[in-house]
């Protein structure tokens, strides 16, 4: 472990300093969207939900709650949201930050979403991963297609560098391109106020798994209103799937709730 | 009336295809031995079968690695276990897929292993050697468990190695929980550690080959990263990389299999406490 002398105490505050100057620049750069995305025409909701699962490295019940804010604006969306760890064995509370944006618009008379993002997941004490990407999404009434490309860098935190005296040269891992894919297909039209969906993807709001390494998850939804919707989701991970030597990763259920104000 | 009954049609499609899916579970090749039953059997192996403790003389080994010789033909494995013996390695690792799944593969394969007392051998399994209904019982009886520790003791210091099963994508509760205990409780007994298993972490190049998922790479490199794991050794991937991540350095070696361009293997030399490795290529 490497021992800080007063030199490198100050370095370290004026690093500290220069990281909650980016912090706070994100933030006011978030916020100035948001407020540059807000007029009168604007159309804001939110999403809450919670998971309940287990899989191979949670050592018993996982339980996570993420909160989605999003603001649609004529052809624009922007959403952005929260994730934390409510029990798990990896003792970190907050384990996730998303941002993205869309812009809506129509290819032969069918509507088409193209999204940035960039997630930040922080599942360890030790390690970070954060990744950018683009979706393409296609609904049909009864079909939805999500298809992207996402970039996955692994970086330890800054004080774990520190604790461990981590070569700068090896702070972190830059992946190649994965490829992204969601597919579910729905039992009633959209427009119903119940639907069941099943789905196929590779992809979740945090987590992005590998395009090797899919999940399974059946969804029922239900619309008491115009503006809220309530659904609850099964998730079904494996491991080793398209290598044909293939075993159970995990499980969760997922219950949420979908404001929009319209 | 036309498009409801289109409408139910397709539903009954879709829960058709959904309900034979889970029937049909039973079939898909490999399903029938989950990587924590292969734990178990490898466990009760290994308490009838001590570790391994090699001694070698002076604090100058070599190890040879290798994985993927989809056996198949054998040209390229007789050269490797050949170049081992000359080059008085003290033992040779094989990081799994090391059939093509056939049967005929796992007596080929057990035909060409070397004796023990000319050449020490550690095998794992893959997902090619995990593939048929038959793979992990043949891969069992032959050659052993898929998990298991081996030391190299040299005058000096004595250095751990362990063996991960991670042919089917995963490495189970069972086993995680197992390699936390040693890392926890064994790996400050030792000078060094070396990780090897079949499939590879990360993804340096655009591939359909699968690796364990995100969730579990996040638990394995704060794993090795806390506990100073030296190295981790996996194949599966076919084409070489080597990089330092973290205290890690996370290699994949090229493949041993017959007909391919960058057939090879790995030289481990490890010299005064010093750790290196070198790809070599068949000529």
């Amino acid at each position: 472990m490497k021992t800080s002398s007063p030199n490198n105490q100050s370095d370290k505050d004026l690093k500290q300093t220069d990281m909650h100057s980016k912090r706070n620049s994100g933030t006011y750069f978030v916020g100035l969207l948001i407020v540059i995305c807000t007029n009168l025409t604007a159309q804001p909701g939110f999403t809450i939900y919670t998971d309940l699962g287990e899989n191979n490295v949670s050592g018993g019940l996982f339980i996570k709650s993420a909160t989605m804010g999003h603001i649609k604006s004529g052809k624009n969306r922007l959403e952005t949201g929260f994730e934390i760890n409510l029990k798990n064995n990896n003792h970190v509370l907050f384990s996730g930050y998303t941002i993205n944006a869309s812009r809506f618009f129509l290819i032969k008379s069918h509507p088409i979403e193209l999204q940035g993002f960039c997630t930040w997941a922080y599942n360890s004490q030790l390690l970070r991963e954060t990744n950018l990407g683009a979706l393409l999404n296609m609904k049909r009434s009864r079909f939805e297609m999500k298809i992207g490309t996402n970039f996955r860098t692994y970086a330890f935190r800054n004080q774990v560098i520190m604790d461990y005296g981590i070569d700068k040269s090896s702070v972190r891992i830059h992946e190649n391109f994965n490829i992204m894919y969601l597919f579910v297909y729905y039992f009633k039209k959209a427009d119903d106020h119940w639907n069941i969906g099943l789905t196929v993807t590779n992809i979740d709001r945090f987590t992005i798994n590998q395009e090797t390494n899919p999940s399974l998850s059946l969804r029922g939804s239900y619309s008491p209103g115009p503006q809220v919707s309530l659904y609850a989701e099964s998730w079904y991970k494996t491991a080793g799937a398209t290598n044909l030597a293939i075993n159970h990763f995990g499980f969760y259920l997922r219950t949420g709730i979908i404001w929009n104000f319209n | 009336m036309e498009l409801q009954l289109k409408n139910r049609l397709l539903h009954l499609t879709a829960i058709s295809i959904v309900f034979a899916s889970c029937e049909k579970i039973q079939d898909i090749p490999g399903s029938e031995h989950s990587v924590n039953q292969r734990f178990s059997q490898s466990m009760e192996w290994n308490e009838t079968h001590p570790y391994h403790e090699i001694l070698v003389q002076t604090d100058d080994y070599s190890l040879l690695f290798m994985g993927d010789s989809h056996v198949g033909t054998t040209n390229n494995l007789m050269k490797f276990f050949n170049i081992a013996k000359s080059a008085n390695s003290s033992a040779v690792v094989m990081a799994g897929d090391l059939t093509t799944g056939d049967r005929t593969g796992y007596s080929m394969l057990d035909r060409c292993l070397p004796q023990r007392d000319s050449l020490l051998s550690f095998l794992t399994v893959g997902n090619h050697d995990l593939w048929e209904k038959y793979g992990w019982e043949e891969f069992f009886t032959r050659f052993g468990p898929s998990c298991y520790l081996f030391m190299v003791k040299s005058p000096v210091a004595t250095d751990l190695y362990i063996c991960l099963d991670s042919g089917s994508g995963t490495t189970g509760t069972d086993q995680l929980e197992w390699l936390k205990s040693i890392l926890q409780n064994l790996r400050p007994e030792f000078r060094r550690c070396v990780i090897f298993t079949h499939n590879n972490f990360f993804r340096f190049r655009h591939t359909e080959t699968v690796n364990p998922p995100v969730e579990e790479l996040t638990v394995l490199i704060e794993l090795f990263t806390r506990h100073n794991v030296d190295m981790l050794i996996t194949g599966h991937d076919h084409k070489r990389d080597a990089v330092l991540f973290g205290i890690t350095t996370y290699i994949v070696m090229e493949p041993v299999k017959d007909g391919t361009d960058n057939a090879g293997y790995l030289e481990l030399r490890v010299k005064n406490g010093d750790i290196k490795y070198s790809f070599e290529n068949f000529d």
